[in-house]
């Protein structure tokens, strides 16, 4: 009996000390553009988001209406970009060599980047669905009221749905829908319903290259830097 | 994970792979600072799952890993230039092969034993790159450090700079023995170090390369082998410089058999999508074999251009949504622009939601002969009245929203028209039939001589000539649809509080509706005689026998409000107008706050959400006034007033989630309703889901109750009849999905059960005779999907329906009928060639019990074939045979061939 004493003491000091020990940093921003806000874990409250913020295990993520956020954990540069109207909480537990990623996501849309080399789980999560990582590069695109969508872009994810058990596996070129009566559903992905990503698209160059052909036939170049 | 690879290639190594090999030369050398390609070439007829490569500086006890890309017959390796050392470099490849073989080079028993060697010569001076000091090398251990940021040799823009390194898989690393340089420069103090991740966000950098060194040791004392890497920032580019296209082509050809109909449908997609740096253009074009010009077109085709997200145009068919009150989200064909500054916003919209359609393509369906309006004249010639029918006007649509996004607040002011073009729609049009025959005709029995037919408008005429008659064919105020125009007003206002984490947001609306504008705008003398029947130079004045202004008339100066005729342009005033009077002048001078809250013909609402980690919550007041009308959202309910309390928690993490929801519901706006039809709606849910591969549970409890406030019978006739309405609706759901594994084979069951009883609250106190008409019913389902090592899955689907009908017997005594469902589906898939090919194929199976038994049996199967790279083709068939007492036959069949192209 004294024991059982000692043992629900240690538990309930266990349970009180554990929000103030410190979160263990698991990826750090590497993009922030527009509007979004942090609520570390153990703080209340959003404040701004900064780029080369090291985050936590239960960080929560808000983009606003123009809001755009990329960061990487820290264990195989596995990327995650968030967009506009997001809400997330960024998790992870740290193991021998990797970290076990999940992503909770309750609203808005993100892009996950795994690297082929990656370590761990990865899990996105939403009230309705969970994907599972097999693959590397897909968008998805939670809405509260309607369901979920998983768009494939490499590899391969497997989209379940927590209400009905559902599940099925998302390619490249495949768009999954998880709903809110349960049913998971596979199409062609439409190009049109892939998000922008703001991330991509970065220009390579800032020259403008202009051939020039002179009146015995030799070509020159002109090149134009821009300022 | 080392040792189990080295296992593996040694397990294979014993399976001849016959034929199967990789070829590699080794580079003669290589240089510190220039990037080191190692190709390899794999011989093998066989599909390469993997290809990786693996690198170490000799010395070093742990090997780097990349992944090979292919380029062309070669696999490629790069070993960035900063990362070499003189001490040489020691590299293998292992290939992972379709059949679980694998390939490693160099061919011998354990290549991480027996690596390739090449040796890696000083870096090259060219006297204008900055000479970092070395650290001692001699002694420094290789740590695995990886670079999160930016990309060693990437480029990127002066905006984006980040410098971020890894020391997760870097044990026992002294803190304080970090050093960050960047070009040479110690920036260490200006760096965040914690938890294993170096992270410095330069304030300023010059354009051009630029160095990384990161130096460290361990707590004992020894050096790690310093990481160096280099990346060039480049100026920001205002020319586009990047291009990326996108896109699909899609085609579609079916063929389905309906009862003794054949519906043959063909359809072309093409979706195409280009950017480059600063915009974004979409193109998506549809036809279509539906398209019908007696209809609302199915074509599409838009075109819309995104400037750097401030500019937004769209061109064509789109659907935009602005709010439920105006524009929600329905198709618009014209042209769209919203310019958002992120503080400022202007949206503009202008288009038709409807295009004129002259007829429906059926007898009938452009003119009709009014025969019971056929006359003489004083000659006793006979006069025909024709009338239209079967016509849609064109509709035109205009709204403008102007909003600010100040600090926490935001406000918002919008103008919406929607109005019919009466003159898109043409009194004579070509094609058009229809049926005269004198039956019709309720003035004479007979048609005077006119033969009983079909006929077109100029045919009639010239029949009604022969017998000295006329067509009376009025140029407006046909009996089909009413040409309509209708404005709304609004504005809206929200401000977020606490940390973003509460909003609240509200918006008022007020429309103007006419219902029929064929005759304009009305005169100031209109408007005078509008409310009553004098033109006396006061609107709504009674008078008595004696020529005295009665009491209650509210004597408005006719002169004193605006003339109609000034703003024809924005609304067209006249007798159908709904409100005739948005506010009554009556009400609005003893409660004017309540007059204008409770205006028939305005919509609001006020809202507050709150959105914290394990709470959210919304509280809704909602009301639509019933003379509401918005002809661009059409579907939006009226005359209703709601109060919605909603919250959800989640505990456990995220694992345990609980929903309540209240919402009341009446029609009482106007004071004139008496007896409200009340709606009380009580839903209660509780969602359990551990995680993945572990059961999840559903459970959703939702009580309705309905009250139309009548408390007593009603006299109808001689005879009392009870329309009062006093019911309980109760909803219960459950769902368990259960996932479990027998061998290798994966399965998930998942099952449902809901149920929907009602309730006459008033049971014991109704009239003999009275019939309660609800049913009640219940549903069961399961189902098991299970996955197989083969690339086969397959679902199997039970599930029964019942609904208990009541039915009132002719003694009034009461019994139910009932009917129910039960279906069985199973359905599977298989791939071939690496999912190059997947067949599929369903059996259903659904017998309906009850009043009409019938029996349905199904089968449908498909193909998919990845033909080539970004090609696909489906075709699919289906088959449903119908067994009824009588008969069995065919129900439907059909077949679909598609084939879509992504670029």
């Amino acid at each position: 009996m004294k024991i059982l004493k000692h043992i629900f003491i240690g538990f309930i000091i266990t349970l009180l000390i554990a929000p103030l020990q410190s979160a263990s940093k698991i990826a750090v921003t590497t993009k922030v553009s527009g509007k979004v806000s942090i609520e570390a874990v153990g703080n209340s409250g959003f404040s701004k988001l900064k780029t080369g913020t090291i985050l936590s295990d239960g960080d929560r993520i808000k983009t606003g209406a123009d809001g755009f956020v990329v960061f990487i954990y820290i264990d195989d540069k596995s990327m995650i970009k968030v967009k506009e109207k997001t809400e997330i909480m960024v998790k992870g537990t740290r193991t021998t060599g990797s970290i076990s990623k999940q992503i909770n996501i309750d609203i808005g849309t993100l892009r996950a980047q795994v690297n082929k080399q990656r370590k761990g789980d990865f899990v996105v999560q939403s009230p309705t669905s969970v994907a599972s990582v097999k693959g590397t590069d897909f968008w998805m695109i939670i809405n509260p009221d309607f369901g979920d969508i998983l768009i494939g872009l490499e590899g391969l994810v497997n989209l379940t749905n927590l209400l009905s058990g559902e599940s099925t596996d998302v390619g490249a070129g495949m768009t999954g829908t998880s709903s809110m009566d349960g049913s998971v559903d596979l199409s062609e992905t439409n190009p049109d319903d892939i998000p922008d990503d703001p991330d991509s698209g970065s220009p390579a160059g800032t020259q403008i290259e202009i051939e020039l052909e002179g009146p015995d036939g030799e070509i020159k170049t002109l090149l134009i830097d821009i300022q | 994970m080392k040792r189990i690879l080295i296992i593996t290639i040694l397990f294979n190594l014993l399976h001849p792979i016959s034929g199967s090999t990789l070829f590699h030369e080794q580079p003669f050398e290589a240089r510190i600072g220039e990037d080191l390609v190692l190709d390899v070439i794999p011989i093998t007829d066989i599909d390469i799952l993997e290809a990786k490569g693996y690198y170490r500086i000799k010395g070093n006890l742990s090997y780097q890993e990349l992944t090979l890309v292919q380029t062309g017959a070669n696999w490629r390796m790069q070993i960035n230039g900063s990362l070499l050392s003189e001490k040489g470099i020691e590299y293998c490849f292992v290939f992972n092969l379709a059949n679980g073989a694998i390939l490693a080079a160099p061919e011998v028993e354990n290549p991480f034993d027996q690596p390739f060697f090449i040796a890696v010569k000083p870096k090259k001076s060219n006297g204008q790159e900055k000479v970092i000091e070395k650290p001692v090398f001699n002694e420094s251990i290789y740590a695995d450090v990886l670079i999160l940021s930016p990309d060693p040799g990437s480029e990127i823009d002066k905006r984006d700079i980040i410098i971020a390194a890894s020391l997760f898989n870097v044990s026992n690393v002294d803190s304080s023995s970090i050093r960050l340089r960047v070009n040479g420069n110690d920036v260490t103090k200006k760096a965040e170090i914690s938890g294993g991740i170096i992270a410095y966000t330069p304030e300023k950098m010059a354009t051009g390369k630029q160095t990384v060194e990161i130096t460290l040791s361990t707590l004992d004392g020894k050096n790690i082998t310093p990481v160096r890497w280099s990346f060039n920032v480049r100026k920001g580019s205002i020319i586009p410089s990047q291009f990326k296209y996108d896109g699909a082509m899609t085609t579609k050809i079916s063929s389905d058999l309906v009862g003794d109909q054949f519906l043959n449908i063909s359809e072309f997609n093409v979706k195409a999508r280009v950017e480059v740096e600063y915009a974004n253009i979409r193109i998506n074009y549809r036809n279509t074999s539906r398209e019908n010009p007696y209809k609302q077109p199915l074509n599409r085709s838009s075109f819309n251009v995104n400037f750097m997200k401030y500019l937004n145009v769209k061109f064509g068919d789109f659907y935009e949504s602005i709010n439920p009150y105006t524009l929600d989200g329905r198709r618009v064909r014209g042209v769209s622009v919203d310019l958002d500054l992120r503080f400022f916003r202007v949206q503009v919209i202008r288009g038709q939601l409807n295009r004129p359609v002259q007829r429906l393509n059926k007898i009938d369906g452009g003119y009709s002969l009014l025969g019971n309006k056929t006359t003489i004249d004083s000659l006793v010639r006979p006069i025909f009245t024709l009338d239209r029918k079967g016509y849609t006007f064109e509709r035109e649509l205009a709204l403008t929203r102007f909003s600010l996004n100040l600090f926490n607040y935001h406000f918002g002011v919008y103008f919406m028209k929607a109005i019919d073009d009466i003159n898109s729609v043409d009194q004579f049009i070509s094609g058009a039939i229809f049926f005269v025959d004198s039956a019709d005709v309720t003035y004479n029995d007979s048609l005077y001589n006119i033969p009983i037919g079909k006929y077109s408008y100029d045919e009639f005429l010239t029949a009604v000539e022969k017998v000295n008659g006329t067509i009376l064919f009025p140029t407006k105020h046909w009996n089909g649809y009413k040409p309509h125009d209708n404005i709304v007003v609004g504005l809206d206002f929200g401000r977020v509080m606490d940390k973003n984490r509460m909003k609240f947001d509200f918006s008022w609306n007020m429309s103007l509706f006419n219902r029929d504008i064929w005759d304009g705008v009305m005169t100031r003398a209109q408007l005078d005689t509008a409310l009553d029947d004098s033109l006396d130079g006061l609107i709504a004045t009674m008078y008595d026998d004696d020529g005295k202004i009665t009491e209650g008339s509210l004597n408005i100066d006719t002169m004193s409000i605006l003339n109609p005729s000034d703003y024809e342009q924005i609304f067209i005033m006249n007798i159908n107008m709904l409100p005739l009077l948005p506010i009554d002048p009556v009400s609005f001078e003893t409660n004017p706050i309540s007059t204008i809250i409770n205006m028939p013909s305005s919509a609001f609402h006020f809202r507050l959400s709150g959105n914290y980690r394990y709470n959210k919550f919304t509280i809704q007041y909602r009301q639509i006034g019933p003379e509401f009308v918005s002809l661009a959202n059409p579907y939006l309910t009226n005359n209703v007033r709601e109060f919605t309390i909603s919250d959800r928690l989640s505990l456990l993490d995220n694992k345990l989630m609980l929903n309540v929801m209240y919402r009341y519901q009446d029609d009482k706006i106007l004071a004139t309703v008496k007896e409200p039809l009340k709606t009380k709606n009580l839903s209660f849910g509780i969602t359990f889901i551990p995680g993945p591969n572990t059961p999840s549970y559903v459970i959703n409890f939702q009580s309705i109750g309905k009250n139309n406030s009548q408390d007593e019978f009603e006299r109808v006739g001689d005879e009392l009849v009870d329309f009062r309405e006093d019911s309980k609706t109760i909803n219960t759901f459950f769902s368990i999905t259960y996932p479990f594994s027998t061998g290798r084979l994966k399965h998930n069951l998942n099952l449902n059960v809901n149920s929907l009883s009602n309730e006459d609250m008033l049971a014991g106190d109704r009239l003999k005779g009275y019939f309660f008409q609800k049913s009640d019913s219940k549903t069961i389902s399961t189902a098991l999907s299970t996955k197989y090592t083969l690339p086969l899955r397959s679902v199997f689907n039970v599930s029964r329906t019942a609904i208990q009908v009541p039915i009132q017997n002719d003694d009034g005594s009461i019994t139910f009928n009932e009917l129910s469902w039960t279906s069985v589906n199973t359905k599977g898939s298989y791939s071939f060639w690496n999912n190059r090919l997947k067949v599929t194929g369903g059996l259903s199976y659904l017998s309906n019990k009850g009043t009409t038994p019938i029996t349905l049996f199904g089968f449908n199967s498909g193909v998919e074939i990845n033909i080539l790279n970004g090609m696909k083709a489906f075709l699919t068939g289906h088959m449903q045979m119908r067994r009824t007492e009588k008969e069995t036959g065919l129900n439907t069949s059909g077949v679909l061939f598609s084939l879509r192209y992504n670029f």
